[in-house]
């Protein structure tokens, strides 16, 4: 079930995949969801002021954590937090938020950008 | 990157089903605009197949610099330009693996569009037309309906019948199976359409007004008929040598007995249905096209309903 690898993740003595920090973090969700899964909007509350002040980086952690884990609820969540902060906004505003960088060739870039340049508008402020 | 944990993982090389877990949920619009370009692994998560069984550009919202409001059909060649445009890039990253297509309802499409559309889904199963189809000539249908080989389920709308459309697909669908029509349904249209999809499973004429005597014709020569939806529909009877006609609502007995032997026939409480008494008899434009919208929108069969 979904403790197993919660199970070996304390069985590992070297674990590098989760830190302390977030497995805090993951861990105690399925007790909550257990508890408040009949009334969805204070999941929904609970969620909100669990990840208010989260930084990408943790958003990560977080993801991984929740994949290696194999715990599926927490990742659906985290992934459509991830999509919600990256709707509608710009490619230079999503490059920036994860730290990315481009590793388009030179010319493919210009080319795809100049495909796309209507679409730039109506983006929300970066 | 910002630590130096061993497990570092920076999002340039985030696993490619998270990606694909959080590209799911996004609008298309995301995808083509930002998402797509942000860098080349992203992109390849761009591309999976989970993003893209259904392309529904009904979910766009039109541009309301325009200031013109519905239900009036952008027809320039700005919004023309543009659509190709979501078209090609669109259908590029679906890698033809796209199998339901909405059409923007408000938006009309030309010979391009179709034929634009169509080199890029040839595993297309479900199209649904828009209001305005009516640039679109012979050669594009018939260019655009040879590369849908697999093309199952067509939504319709519009007053005047799509002939040339079911020639087409008469021609070169032969899984079609379900159709949904808008239009005035009449002896001329039931009669070849009788003869280019013979094998036609499931008719929804819902909101629609349907003359009696195509309604006995279908019911006699559609062997296979499975389901029909007349929800909703106005009944015409036209009188010998097209005198005149007369409007109703009832259903005529012999249509109900012949729909007997159907898996499903459904028709609407006519006195007490929403939908017909939200009908509107007046002549303003905007409550036609709302109400036309929702017929096309909606139906009773759900594998027509978008």
């Amino acid at each position: 079930m979904k403790f197993c690898t919660v199970k070996q993740y304390f069985d590992d003595e070297n674990n590098n995949n989760v830190t302390n920090g977030i497995a805090t973090t993951v861990i105690p969700l399925p007790n909550k969801h257990l508890k408040i899964k009949a009334n969805n909007k204070e999941m929904e509350q609970y969620e909100q002021e669990l990840l208010r002040n989260v930084m990408p980086q943790e958003l990560t952690k977080l993801i991984l954590a929740a994949n290696y884990l194999n715990f599926k609820e927490a990742l659906d969540f985290f992934c459509r937090t991830v999509a919600n902060a990256i709707q509608n906004k710009s490619v230079d505003y999503v490059r920036k938020f994860f730290g990315l960088e481009s590793d388009f060739e030179p010319g493919e870039e210009e080319k795809l950008c100049k495909e796309f340049a209507w679409s730039f508008e109506g983006v929300d402020e970066d | 990157m910002r630590n130096q944990d061993s497990s570092d993982r920076s999002w340039n090389n985030m696993d490619y089903n998270i990606l694909v877990k959080i590209f799911v949920t996004l609008n298309f619009m995301d995808i083509i605009s930002s998402v797509s370009l942000v860098c080349s692994s992203w992109r390849s998560a761009c591309c999976d197949p989970a993003l893209w069984t259904k392309l529904d550009l009904s979910t766009l919202s039109l541009d309301s610099n325009d200031g013109l409001p519905k239900p009036y059909t952008l027809s320039n060649d700005e919004s023309g330009k543009i659509l190709t445009k979501i078209l090609k890039s669109a259908l590029n990253l679906s890698r033809g693996n796209v199998t339901c297509l909405v059409f923007n309802y408000f938006i009309s499409i030309n010979d391009e569009h179709l034929v634009c559309a169509s080199e890029r889904s040839p595993n297309l199963k479900r199209l649904i037309l828009p209001l305005n189809w009516h640039q679109l000539t012979e050669s594009g249908i018939q260019q655009s309906f040879k590369m849908w080989e697999g093309l199952e389920s067509l939504t319709v709308p519009s007053i005047i019948a799509p002939f040339k459309i079911m020639e087409a697909i008469g021609s070169y669908c032969k899984s079609f199976s379900e159709l949904k029509l808008q239009s005035f349904f009449n002896l001329d249209f039931a009669v070849p359409l009788t003869k280019n999809v013979p094998k036609l499973k499931v008719l929804s004429l819902r909101g629609t007004m349907v003359h009696n005597q195509a309604m006995i014709y279908i019911l006699d020569n559609f062997k296979h008929l499975e389901v029909l939806n007349m929800c909703h529909c106005q009944m015409k009877e036209v009188y010998q040598y097209e005198v005149g006609f007369t409007l109703y609502r009832e259903i005529d007995p012999p249509i109900i007995e012949k729909s007997s032997r159907l898996k499903k026939f459904l028709t609407c409480q006519r006195d007490t249905c929403n939908m017909c008494k939200w009908r509107p008899y007046n002549e303003r434009v905007l409550d036609w096209a709302e109400f036309e919208q929702r017929c096309w929108r909606e139906d009773e069969v759900s594998s027509l309903a978008h």
